[in-house]
């Protein structure tokens, strides 16, 4: 198995730079006591690298808890937690030289039932776009063949499909929570000066929310697929930030998480960007 | 207020006498400024705007916009310097950015694009901002009243 040739090579690794490099702690995967839920680990011994884990349900993205971390600090990162990580180093969340990064090839997560996990399912990046140390998954590869339908809809089909989609949220934030990009210190939904949402759960508030969040992630988005895995309704909400992700990428030709050198595409302009949204005309 | 009875009691009033309430955000230094152009020169435009000053386009928190769509304005209208006459150089190059992105956001959400309107008016342009606020009207009012609110009052 090549998870497990992987795994060994990263536990191999780990040891070494607890005992070379000081390394502080280092962030990975660990099994948890439910079976088939991977939960994150941070060893800080050698001897808790042999706890670690790493198969195909190794789906959380661990890059959020670099946040809290300070000192020299390791990382077990597939493709979306590096890409995450270039996001941080962009937006100078973190500091290069603190961060020590153990590159995985990914060969796309599966759920419990084997069917490609959220945000895999049309991911074709294997190699972490940054890492100090890669470790190859020395097997065939399948790559998904993502050429999903463009879904030219009528307007009102829209508003329908993210009203039913509202429906379902309960706004308890855990995509917030979990989503790489929402990092604030005060999210605009927990303000009280402005008010953004109304006091009640109703669906405006759940559209201002989910719209919010999602014009706040657009262009950042690094499509782990974390927001709609933790969802406990179900709440496909991944379809509008993606359609914007596709949007910036076709028009500004940004696409996030990918070189720490680059500014994100609505943190720059050029003179010449199209005038496509003004006066009322149609976005193509 | 007449936008008042509109979001009050969506679901029950007539669409005859409906007028549509238009949130517009003007830049202090050239838009407002051919805002104040228009009526100084007693050019006509209808009554459904309502008037919010930013100190730029590029101060316009695209929230402003979602929020003024979701408690029930059947339309947005933003506007700012023509791009390369910002009074602090690039914030309404920035902005067009945003607006770009959040057209297409609200579009993908359901929104029709007709009802939010972004427009460059410079402070000598007072018959443009007459004309503007004229079409935008127009189109919102052929668009009718904003269904998010109302489709969330009816469903009660």
């Amino acid at each position: 198995m090549s998870f497990e040739t992987q795994k060994n090579e990263i536990i191999k690794i780990c040891k070494k730079l607890f005992k070379e490099e000081g390394t502080k702690v280092i962030i990975g995967f660990a099994q948890s006591e439910v079976e088939g839920i991977t939960t994150p680990l941070f060893m800080r011994t050698a001897e808790d690298a042999e706890k670690l884990k790493w198969d195909s349900q190794c789906t959380p993205n661990l890059a959020k808890y670099l946040l809290e971390k300070r000192g020299k600090v390791g990382i077990v990162a597939k493709t979306c937690d590096a890409r995450a990580i270039v996001m941080y180093l962009v937006e100078q969340q973190i500091k290069r030289d603190e961060l020590y990064i153990i590159g995985v090839e990914c060969p796309g997560m599966k759920n419990n039932d084997a069917t490609a996990s959220c945000g895999c399912e049309a991911c074709k990046m294997r190699i972490p776009p940054i890492y100090d140390v890669l470790v190859k998954y020395n097997a065939e590869i399948t790559l998904p063949d993502s050429e999903e339908a463009s879904n030219t809809v009528a307007i009102e089909d829209n508003l329908k499909k993210f009203q039913d989609e509202m429906k379902k949220c309960i706004l308890c934030y855990s995509c917030r929570q979990v989503c790489y990009g929402c990092y604030c210190k005060s999210c605009f939904v927990d303000m009280n000066v402005p008010n953004w949402l109304p006091g009640e759960i109703s669906e405006g508030a759940k559209m201002i929310f989910h719209l919010g969040r999602a014009m706040h992630l657009a262009g950042r988005c690094v499509e782990c697929g974390a927001c709609e895995r933790v969802c406990p309704s179900g709440v496909n909400i991944r379809y509008l930030i993606k359609e914007i992700t596709k949007f910036t990428k076709e028009l500004y030709a940004y696409e996030a998480g990918i070189d720490p050198e680059e500014t994100p595409a609505l943190a720059v302009f050029n003179p010449n960007d199209s005038e496509a949204a003004m006066s009322g005309s149609e976005v193509q | 207020m007449a936008n008042q009875t509109v979001i009050e009691s969506a679901g029950k009033i007539k669409v005859e006498t409906w007028e549509p309430t238009i949130i517009t955000f003007l830049c202090n230094w050239c838009s407002y400024a051919g805002a104040d152009l228009a009526g100084t020169s007693r050019l006509q435009y209808p009554p459904n705007i309502r008037v919010i000053r930013v100190p730029c386009s590029g101060r316009m928190n695209p929230l402003y916009i979602i929020k003024a769509l979701i408690e029930g304005a059947d339309g947005v209208m933003v506007s700012g310097c023509h791009p390369g006459d910002c009074h602090y150089i690039s914030g309404n190059l920035f902005a067009r950015r945003r607006f770009t992105v959040l057209k297409k956001l609200l579009i993908t959400a359901g929104i029709e694009p007709k009802r939010i309107y972004f427009t460059w008016i410079s402070a000598s342009e007072g018959q443009r901002f007459a004309t503007i606020v004229n079409e935008v009207t127009d189109h919102v009012k052929k668009l009718g009243p904003n269904r998010i609110i109302r489709s969330e009052i009816n469903e009660f």
